[in-house]
């Protein structure tokens, strides 16, 4: 399933020190450069703005273009409107070669690289020279921009200093501002004699026909002030109705990007102004002309489609990659295109007429769905759940992998059989079990778990102890279902039990309807919307008669389907709508259960059954906090209790690589990530470490269990339960 | 319709003035702009004179309006013994090879430690591009509080040409994110805060 070829790539990334260091340090200083640079502004206020603006432009893309292209003729610039790649490069050189003109200067274009434009303007003959000086050093290298933002991060000074000796043909010492100097003079030079001028734009204005460039190095002002000619790359996703608008984006784009509160240079353009020009050693000032290419490549395709019309709000900062934990293991080359990390997963499938939607599929994989580029992007753009959308859409097209198809669809999909096969599950795995951990799951996601450790399921799985244990309370506070998820039921009953016992001694009465099955999380990653709705069926059938005040799960992955999404399903079934509503206003998550009663009860957790002082920390699972929003509650319930000296560890909330089948699929980034958080937990010096979610638990206690079997994980509702 | 160059009389719609000037400067320096504040403009032209000296400039490419006219900044500088270039045919002959560049510019923004320039002129563009060194002559009291401000201001000036906003010198980070000015632009940016213009070259105030 997974390509062998990006498994052959991610190997050789994980491989490579200088990507490994370069991205390690960036990783560890961005968050706090970000939080600074939004210390003066209202952060959500101004992604609000920027969702909104973005989102009202893509309703009215084809009367902004039309505007654009209006107001900009009016003031004397050209444009040409271009349906693809072949048709910008093709306008570019025929409009080059009727001028006569030879070499041309870019400044840093995303567009430029999306279309390939240096390849094509090369091979007809014409002398292209980046001047951006990341572009310009991967120019030199031949390797396509690893980061959006910063292109060259995968590259030390080292390496860059060799490719400078080699292109400029004499020793540059090993001096970052000396190497800066050097790129200075040589690109001054080249702008000097310049033809004409390439840049992107970071936004363009329908009021005016005006263009924005962002930049911080100047090359963006030298580009679109020496040659007589400027040439503008601008994709319809960069249109905005008014000047006004372009201000949150402003704000925005270099402090999420760099960390900046605004870049060296921001420049609007609109219309031809004069440009000095050299003929026979006189200097004169003469007129330019300025032609915009409007791009579509896709793009008036997506304005169209209800769900993928989102990436209109992206404003290409990058900042999904300088928070994505894959990105910061394996750099952007490995996404096999020119848009790297989340955004780019969409923007490659989408982009460039879908002659990347293979690669888009393949690289989709990739993601974690940890949810930490959805919380910061600008244009709060839920990148995550594109790329759900993306792999649902995929499996309506081209069906499930076969394996797949009858594990979902002949065994999730009957309850019955599919814990039927789990228990047998049991005993098949006896022969070889170890301790805890058994090297293979017999079935279950078979072809994906040779390469892992997973946890040996349970002798008796939660829905048989729940009979053996006497119900209490006789006179209930309140009455509650339990929805345990596989995960608690058949591999983790203890903490079934302990979600009990904590719930029994809060007086609340339990019940645990037998019918209840797979939560559906796992095939919906997997982009089958078919089972999903089979499952939430099920569920909501097997819940909604039962008189009980709420359902409590103990697993945010599955609290999320049940609370969250269950009720975005039945979209053209209005019956089924309600009795999914219905069934998701009762959902809560066990944490905040807890929580609330012991408020309002005034009651504390139990103490520590440990020695007293014992150290412990908690790991924030991603759904947990960023699909649920509960991060402050479990560790005000660990503060709480007696015994325990709460500490807080190192990127508590960085994902541990579990991520459903992410684990399995990629043992290899998920085991690195695991290693990171391993040394989280143990720069911590905790003894306890509190999980809230069953998954976090498996692949936490599982690289413990290898590593340090003296610190234990345990789910908060064991540690509440005073276990 | 060229950008207006009225664009003083639109600030009372906008929070602005000298007491931004707390707020500014730190930010202007925290980005390495090297700001300069002076009381009045006799101040404003013997600071020039000794950034250009402190640098060993010889050589400045300059365009003149307002504010340097009223301070016969031209006639000062060439009288100290640099040698100024001000003819927009001058300053494109001689802006790459001089040692500075002076503009004059419209507006601060405290938010980001910023400065406005009215760039429709492309010898502006030139003089604080090109060469190492760039001053930028401001009115203290023309300093905006936010980036959405000063955008408020642009959509009612600008309709056809070029602005620059430009926030300290040129830097890049390409090479193992590390900080480097002096990339394409000016190396040294240097906008002067004047307080009041009354007091020229001459002593008249």
């Amino acid at each position: 399933m997974v390509n062998s070829e990006l498994k052959r790539e991610i190997a050789e990334k994980l491989q490579d020190t200088v990507l490994q260091n370069a991205l390690g340090r960036f990783a560890a200083a961005y968050p706090a450069a970000r939080a600074l640079a939004y210390a003066n502004i209202d952060c959500e206020a101004t992604r609000d703005a920027i969702s909104e603006i973005k989102s009202r432009a893509v309703e009215n893309i084809r009367a902004l273009a039309d505007q654009f292209t209006a107001e900009a003729g009016k003031r004397g610039s050209h444009v040409f409107r271009a349906a693809n790649g072949a048709a910008a490069q093709k306008y570019i050189i025929d409009l080059l070669t009727a001028k006569g003109l030879r070499r041309v200067i870019k400044s840093k274009s995303m567009v430029s690289e999306e279309i390939h434009l240096n390849d094509a303007l090369t091979q007809a003959g014409f002398q292209v020279q980046e001047t951006d000086l990341g572009e310009w050093i991967i120019s030199l290298a031949g390797h396509r921009p690893s980061h959006m933002v910063m292109p060259a991060i995968h590259l030390d000074r080292r390496q860059i200093r060799n490719y400078f000796t080699k292109e400029l043909n004499k020793d540059i010492p090993l001096d970052i501002a000396v190497m800066v100097q050097e790129a200075r003079q040589a690109l001054r030079q080249a702008f000097i004699r310049a033809d004409a001028g390439i840049s992107g734009a970071n936004f363009g204005i329908a009021e005016n026909g005006a263009i924005g460039l962002v930049t911080n190095e100047g090359n963006g002002r030298l580009t679109t002030t020496l040659p007589r000619l400027h040439i503008v790359l601008i994709g319809y996703d960069k249109l905005l109705a008014k000047l006004e608008d372009a201000a949150p984006i402003i704000r925005a784009l270099p402090r999420s990007a760099t960390g900046q509160l605004l870049t060296s240079y921001c420049t609007m353009i609109s219309g031809p102004t004069l440009v000095p020009y050299e003929e026979n050693g006189e200097f004169k000032l003469v007129e330019k002309e300025i032609h915009y290419i409007l791009l579509d490549n896709g793009r008036l395709n997506i304005a169209d489609d209800p769900k993928f019309k989102q990436i209109y709000q992206c404003i290409r900062c990058a900042s999904c990659l300088n928070v994505c934990p894959v990105y910061h293991l394996v750099g952007g080359h490995v996404y096999g295109h020119v848009y790297a990390g989340g955004i780019g997963v969409i923007l490659t499938a989408f982009l460039n007429e879908q002659k990347e939607a293979a690669t888009a599929q393949k690289i989709q994989e990739l993601c974690l769905s940890c949810g930490c580029c959805k919380e910061i992007c600008p244009g709060k753009i839920d990148i995550p759940g594109l790329i759900g959308e993306m792999r649902e859409r995929f499996v309506q097209k081209e069906g499930l992998p076969f394996t797949l198809g009858i594990i979902f669809r002949q065994v999730m999909a009957n309850r019955t059989l599919f814990h039927a096969l789990l228990r047998l599950a049991y005993f098949a795995q006896t022969p070889v079990k170890s301790g805890k951990f058994i090297r293979h799951l017999p079935f279950f996601l078979s072809d994906m778990v040779k390469e892992r450790s997973l946890p040996a399921i349970a002798a008796k799985p939660f829905r048989d102890l729940i009979g053996e244990i006497p119900e209490k309370p006789e006179k209930p506070r309140a009455r509650a279902a339990f929805f345990s998820g596989c995960s608690i039921d058949f591999v983790y009953p203890e903490v079934g039990r302990s979600v009990l016992k904590v719930l029994q001694d809060l007086d609340i009465a339990l019940v645990f309807p037998q019918a209840q099955t797979c939560c559906g999380a796992p095939v919906a990653d997997a982009g089958d919307r078919e089972t999903l709705l089979n499952l939430a069926r099920q569920n909501i059938i097997a819940f909604e008669q039962l008189n009980v005040d709420f359902i409590i799960a103990a697993c945010p992955a599955c609290t999320e389907y049940l609370g969250h999404k269950y009720k975005e399903l039945f979209t053209d079934d209005p019956a089924w709508t309600a009795r999914a509503e219905a069934f998701t206003h009762k959902i809560r998550e066990f944490t905040q259960v807890v929580a609330g009663y012991y408020a309002q009860l005034e009651m504390l957790p139990p103490p520590s059954a440990d020695h007293d002082g014992i150290k412990v920390t908690y790991h924030d699972s991603c759904h947990m906090k960023r699909a649920l929003g509960i991060s402050s509650e479990p560790r005000a319930l660990l503060q709480a209790a007696e015994g325990y000296t709460y500490v807080e560890m190192k990127n508590a909330d960085t994902c541990c690589g579990m991520s459903g089948a992410f684990g399995v699929k990629f043992p290899e980034l998920s085991g690195q990530l695991a290693q990171k958080k391993f040394a989280s937990i143990e720069a911590s010096g905790a003894a306890v470490v509190a999980v809230s979610c069953p998954a976090c638990l498996m692949q936490i206690r599982g690289m413990l269990d290898k590593k340090a079997p003296h610190i234990k994980v345990k789910h908060l509702a064991e540690i509440l339960a005073g276990r | 319709m060229p950008t207006l160059t009225n664009w003083t009389s639109l600030f009372p719609k906008v929070n602005h003035g000298s007491k931004l000037f707390a707020a500014y400067e730190p930010r202007a320096k925290g980005v390495l702009a090297e700001v300069t504040r002076v009381g009045n403009g006799k101040r404003a032209v013997a600071a020039i004179i000794q950034l250009l000296t402190a640098a060993q400039a010889r050589t400045v490419v300059c365009v003149p309006e307002t504010k340097s006219g009223a301070l016969g900044l031209i006639a000062a500088l060439e009288s100290a013994g640099f040698t100024v270039y001000s003819r927009p045919e001058d300053v494109a002959r001689y802006a790459q090879t001089a040692d500075a560049g002076i503009t004059e510019m419209e507006f601060a923004i405290a938010e980001t430690g910023s400065c406005v320039q009215n760039d429709d002129r492309v010898e502006k563009r030139l003089c604080s591009a090109l060469p190492p060194l760039h001053i930028g002559l401001l009115m203290t009291e023309h300093i905006l509080e936010t980036i959405p401000d000063a955008f408020r201001i642009f959509s009612r000036v600008f309709d056809a040409g070029y602005i620059s906003i430009i926030t300290g010198p040129s830097r890049t980070a390409d090479i193992e994110r590390v900080l480097t000015i002096g990339m394409h632009g000016p190396a040294r940016m240097i906008p002067v805060f004047i307080d009041s213009l009354g007091g020229n070259a001459d002593g008249k105030f």
